[in-house]
């Protein structure tokens, strides 16, 4: 039986995620990335950042991004 | 040895030999190599992401994906795991160190501050260690000058912290810098373990784990980032599984017997192709 993750961050609760950065310390497996929402050219700063879950095969489901999201902005859910 | 001792050791290991951190290397296609290196990593990581989340390949489309790729990452950026004293050795030949931000944990975590990475260069010179980052400003402003005693304090620090070491190739033989990661947030780490692309050799070591020293603690078993290291409920003893230890040695710090002590990886006939 394999189970699936889905892990959803809301935009909308997820207001400051360059200077947050809970759920990308936190997680064990480096399943957050942090990153400008459109492509930067090399070396110009980026305004708009944005955390997505970008390797969600990594997820164990322990759960520790939804505790120390401080938005609780993070629904991490299991389908069997 | 591995195969980078073999063809660019002459009898050393590979990454202790002088000549693969000479100024003749320093040619402007390498010099090249490396600003492209690190103007494009963002842009790199970030086609890679997606592709470290479909693990692992199949087998079908991994042969043929996997030795092109691996040859192509042995020419231009490759690595091998070392432990401390090899590092410390590392430092001892460098003429200045500069610690800069870790390139993988910016592009994954968006972390400029991070610095974990140790560029390094062992003879004068206005572009290494990271004189050619200076007109990036993003970059300008964490690098980190440091003696090679702060060096090898600061790599000491991160050992005991359980992160392991490694040296990185800009056109393979020339060395540049030392890495020191985990799996959570070392891209090549991911994409060996999890993708099974390998872009680094394991160490020329292994570690073995004395039995009357060992007291099953399992201090070493948490630290190790390869899971190399299992436990024993009815030996109440941890011991170490040879073909899945890279040699980094970090477990040594954490054991407070000193059980742990690493071998060399070419004595053991079983471990000769294990790279």
């Amino acid at each position: 039986m394999t189970s699936m993750v889905h892990i959803e961050i809301s935009e909308e609760k997820c207001k400051a995620p360059r200077d947050c950065r809970a759920c990308l310390e936190a997680c064990p497996e480096g399943v957050f990335v942090n990153h400008p929402r459109t492509p930067r050219a090399p070396h110009k700063e980026a305004e708009d950042w944005v955390v997505t879950a970008a390797l969600p095969s990594s997820c164990t489901a322990c759960m520790i991004c939804e505790q120390v999201c401080p938005q609780g902005a993070i629904t991490v859910t299991v389908t069997v | 040895m591995c195969e980078f001792c073999k063809q660019h050791g002459e009898g050393k290991k590979w990454y202790l030999q002088a000549k693969n951190y000479s100024e003749e290397l320093l040619n402007e296609e390498r010099k090249a190599f490396m600003t492209h290196f690190y103007e494009r990593f963002e842009e790199l990581a970030s086609t890679a992401i997606p592709i470290l989340d479909r693990v692992p390949f199949d087998p079908a489309a991994a042969e043929a994906i996997v030795p092109p790729l691996v040859e192509q990452f042995k020419k231009t950026h490759y690595g091998q795991i070392v432990p401390l004293e090899d590092a410390e050795h590392i430092i001892d030949m460098s003429l200045s160190v500069v610690r800069v931000p870790c390139l993988c944990r910016s592009a994954l975590l968006g972390r400029r501050e991070a610095r974990y990475c140790f560029a390094i260069t062992t003879f004068e010179s206005d572009f290494l260690p990271a004189g050619f980052l200076v007109p990036y400003p993003e970059y300008s402003s964490d690098l980190e000058e440091m003696s090679p005693e702060d060096a090898k304090k600061a790599l000491r620090t991160l050992d005991h912290r359980g992160l392991v070491h490694s040296v990185w190739t800009y056109m393979t033989p020339f060395i540049g810098s030392i890495c020191s990661c985990t799996s959570k947030e070392c891209l090549a780490m991911k994409f060996r373990l999890r993708l099974g692309l390998p872009v680094f050799f394991k160490a020329e070591y292994v570690a073995s784990i004395d039995w009357e020293s060992c007291t099953g603690c399992r201090d070493c078993m948490m630290v190790c980032n390869f899971g190399a290291i299992q436990y024993s409920p009815t030996l109440q003893r941890c011991y170490v599984n040879q073909r899945q230890c890279y040699g980094c040695g970090v477990c040594r710090a954490v054991c407070s017997r000193d059980a742990i002590t690493l071998h060399d990886r070419n004595a053991i006939p079983v471990l000769a192709d294990e790279w």
